[in-house]
Order: C-alpha cells, then structure tokens, then sequence
C-alpha cells in the first residue's frame, strides 16, 4: 500500500509575477511503506520542491498529494504531518540553535508535547543511532562541534522524534566520508529495524546504488523515470545527465550504448558491467569469425 | 521563494525604467518632500497620489501588484487613522462620553492616510523600477559633492547598495529556517508567549549565523578582489547617462513640484 502517493503534482513558485517558475510539472509517482525511495536530479531539477510537498510544508498548485491516504490540501490533517513525516532539509546542521546538543535534540520533543525522562531516553537513543556518543556531546554547543558532526545531530533530531517516513535532502552533500557513513548507516538501519518508510534526495548517485529500493529521476520538474534501480538507470542513459555525479561504470555503459553498441545497460554494479562488456564482445567475435 | 516582496527589483524596458537613477531618485525626493510638508492640504496629496499612479501605469509593473502590496500595512494604516481621528481636538461632529470625533480629527486622519500611502507608494516605485547597483550609483553621483566634506559618498553607497542586494537573499534564508523548524513542529503562530518566544529563538539564532557568516565571506571576496576603503575611485559597469528622456521626466516633476507649491 503506498503511504506517499502524488498525482499529476504541479507547483509554480511566484505564480502570476514577472519571475515565475514551474518546479514541477504533472508529476505522479508512489511510495510504498517501508520502502527505501531515491531521488535523484541535478540542481533545479525540482527535488527539493517535491519533497516539501511530502510534509506538507508545499501545497501542490495542481494535482493531489496524498500521505497516509489523506490529502494535503486538508489544512487539519497538514499541520499534523510533522509528527509522521520527519523531514531532513539541505545543509540542516545551519538550522542548529540551541546552546547544548540536547536542547538541541529537545526542542522537537517539546513541541510533541513529551516530557522529563522520556525526552531523556529519546536523546540519548538518537544519539548513539547517528554514530555519537551522547556522554561526550550531550553538553557541548552544537556549533562547537565539526561540520560533520553537526551533521548528525541534526539527523539525530529528525531520529528522536521517531517519525515513521523519513525524508532527507542530501543528507550527505559537504560532509567528511566518515560522517557521511553514519549517517548513511542510520538511515539504512532506521528503515530495517523500525519499517520506516525513507525518501532521500541525492545528485551523488552512488549513494543510491546500493541503498535504495527504488529510483525516481527528476529533469527540470519533471519526472523522467521511476520504479526499479536497472530500469532507472536505463532511461537515464537517454538524457543529458551531465549534471549529476554518476559512477564511472555507468557513464561508461551510457556512452557505449549512445556509439550504438548494442549493451544492455540495465546494470548496477562494476562486476554486471564489465560481465556485460565481455558479453558483447564476445559475440562480436563470434560474429567475425 | 514563495512571494513577491513588495518594492522588489522588477525587470523591465518601460519608460520609467529606462530613466536615469538620479532622476529617479530626485523625482522621489520631490513627492516625499511636497507630501510630509507641514499642513498640506488633501488635494495636493490627493494630486500627488494621481501622479505616482500615473507613473505606476507607465513603469509597467502593474498597479494591482502595487495595491496588494499595501495589505501588510493595513494596521499601520488603520492605527495612525483611528489615533488621528480620536486624539485631535477641535470642533466636535459626534461625542459618546468622552470619545469625542472632531472634524480636525477626520481631516488628519486622512491626511495621515494619503501621506503613508504616498511615502510608500514612491519609494516601492522606486525599487521596483531601479536595479540596487543602480540605485547606489545614483546615489554615490548625486551625494558627489558632498565629498568636499569628507563625507565618505563611495563607501556609504556601497553599504546601501549591500542592504538592498540582501534583502531578498535574507528573506529567502529566513523562509527557509522557518521551513525547517516547522518540520521539527514549531509553532510560529501559537497562542503562549513563551512557546513563541522559543520558537522565535528557533529562527533568529540561525538567521543571525548564517548573516555574520555571509557578512564575513563578502569583507573575504570583496578584500580578495582588492577593495579598500581608503578612498579610492572605483570604475563602475554602469555609466549614468542623463538623457533627453530625463530632461523632460524632470520638468513633468518641477510642474509637479510648483502645482503643489502654489
């Protein structure tokens, strides 16, 4: 059953003025639970936009977006989306406020309402799921800490709230590997262990490769290709994805298959693709001899 | 961003926006001058307001995207009226115990009225029809002579033209940070004081750090690419030139100005 569902999904920055913008144009894809959901698109592609619409933070100028089957169009049921839907922005670490990692932390507990140990216990669990050990950091400012680690406290206060969907806009771009690795680490696990269902956004396709379920690839708003990762990859191969960062081996198959080689480039790995390679030159020789 | 500010740079090639900054700018000066004057009468601002709505029509911009941006005033504009109206003395129209409404009152209160609205309306006109770069070149030619008074005229059109060019970026980051900490369930519209006194927290913290940080960065760019402040003369990209259109824009503004005069 999908708990995200869109359906034709337009948005227009600044309609109606000599700047607007169309972000997003008829986009309509689904979501099941549980699944893990990789966005990928280059900048201005429209990524960031769609997944504010997830929370209800954006209301579609056209089309519906559904989360847990209820409209978001419905101001009652939008206002109450935060809880479900945890939603990690670009560069979240220049959102930071508080005085110590734990207000930090806090501060969206408060909000829902939860009290004394319980936002204790919350922290504390949050903390050491993003790769941090609560007992050195719990004190410390949050802008006294590294990029990286900022990085993850502000993962860990998305986490605490133990949000069911979790939405999450590179959550890797400008930090460190080792960071980069928790937090991919985090999301992997949160959505094995708790069945939540995650959406991430990212233009380093090599994240998604491994990590994601299945594939949406946004070009100038509008939706190119979704479903399986193969598939995916596929259609990419017909459009200019210069602008994205994609792994050697598939740039390799895409420009094989655009001098006409008749490649199968529905692949993933490094092994599939040179396997593939030998394939066909092989029946090239064959065909020679 | 979601909106529009209001006295946003407008893109265009209309007859107002070809003029040169400096008669802009004058032409403004003239309008908030003859309009805050000491006991104007209703028909000067009356016609002073047909003027910059007739000039409105010529810069294109749309007149009703101007009105609309005169909503968010509206208690400003509310508040100085009933103030106007029940705090002046004078001859009495009509009395409930002791709020008494004069007619003095009522003339202030719409003479209060048209004066806001004419201030607002030309400066927005302004911003709306002149670049930032624009505007500050105008400024730097027009405070020129003041220079012979140590007056430094280049480094405070610099800073008036840094102002202009972050507001619409610190607009944009502040929607952004409110974005953010909604979806952490801030309430920015709650009823307790000291939820939103946290949640205002929430966004001013990050709004100032991220303004320090970008006011680093640009000292950074701007000293990389060897700016001083020691009085140098800087070229400029754009070169005012005072056309014929000016000339003629700036006897439309001197009849203007001796209707309102006389």
């Amino acid at each position: 059953m999908p708990v995200i569902e869109t359906k034709e999904l337009t948005h227009i920055y600044l309609a109606g003025t000599p700047y607007e913008k169309k972000a997003l144009n008829q986009v309509s894809l689904s979501i099941n639970k549980g699944e893990l959901f990789g966005i990928i698109g280059a900048n201005g592609s429209g990524k960031s936009t769609l997944i504010q619409h997830f929370n209800g933070l954006l209301t579609p100028s056209c089309g519906t977006v559904r989360v847990y089957g209820k409209d978001t169009a419905n101001r009652s049921c939008r206002n109450e989306l935060w809880k479900k839907v945890g939603l990690m922005f670009q560069f979240p670490e220049q959102q930071l406020f508080a005085s110590t990692v734990f207000d930090e932390l806090a501060f969206g507990l408060k909000n829902m309402g939860l009290e004394g140990w319980e936002i204790e216990n919350r922290v504390e669990e949050a903390l050491l799921q993003v790769g941090l050990n609560p007992k050195e950091v719990i004190k410390v400012p949050p802008l006294g800490l590294s990029g990286g680690a900022r990085r993850q406290v502000a993962l860990a206060c998305i986490l605490a709230m133990r949000p069911t969907i979790l939405v999450l806009d590179e959550p890797t771009a400008g930090v460190d590997p080792s960071a980069s690795e928790h937090i991919l680490k985090a999301i992997k696990k949160m959505q094995r262990e708790q069945q939540a269902t995650v959406v991430m956004v990212s233009h380093y396709v090599n994240d998604l490769i491994f990590l994601a379920d299945k594939l949406a690839f946004l070009k100038e708003g509008r939706l190119l290709s979704y479903g399986d990762k193969k598939t995916v990859f596929r259609d990419m191969a017909q459009w200019d994805v210069n602008d994205l960062i994609l792994p050697e081996h598939l740039k390799l198959m895409h420009r094989l298959a655009a001098y006409g080689l008749p490649v199968n480039t529905e692949i993933l790995t490094l092994e599939e693709a040179a396997a593939e390679i030998s394939r066909v030159m092989e029946e090239w020789a064959r065909c020679e001899r | 961003m979601r909106e529009m500010i209001t006295g946003q740079y407008i893109m265009g090639d209309s007859i107002i926006h070809c003029l040169d900054p400096r008669t802009k700018l004058i032409g403004c000066l003239v309008v908030i001058v003859v309009a805050v004057w000491p006991r104007q009468t209703i028909t000067i601002l009356l016609f002073n307001l047909a003027f910059i709505i007739i000039v409105i029509y010529f810069a294109e911009v749309g007149v009703g995207r101007v009105l609309r941006g005169l909503r968010s005033l509206k208690l400003i504009f509310l508040l100085t009226f009933i103030c106007q109206v029940f705090l002046t003395r004078g001859d009495p129209l009509w009395s409930w115990g002791s709020i008494v409404i004069t007619r003095q009152g009522i003339d202030l209160g719409i003479n209060t009225f048209l004066r806001l609205l004419i201030l607002f309306l030309s400066a927005s006109l302004l911003t709306m029809t002149t670049s930032t770069l624009k505007i500050s070149a105008g400024l730097e030619s027009l405070l020129s002579p003041l220079k012979y008074l140590r007056f430094p005229v280049q480094q405070f059109a610099m800073i008036i033209n840094i102002a202009l060019r972050f507001i619409p970026t610190i607009t944009e980051e502040a929607e952004h940070i409110v974005r953010a900490q909604k979806s952490r369930g801030a309430q920015f519209d709650s009823g307790s004081l000291s939820i939103r006194l946290r949640t205002v927290m929430a966004l001013l913290i990050p709004l100032l750090a991220a303004s320090l940080q970008r006011a680093t960065d640009l000292a950074w760019a701007m000293e990389s690419r060897c700016y001083t402040s020691d009085g140098q003369i800087y070229s400029r990209v754009y070169k005012l030139h005072f056309a014929q259109r000016d000339l003629i824009a700036m006897g439309v503004i001197s009849i203007v100005l001796l209707l309102a005069i006389l």
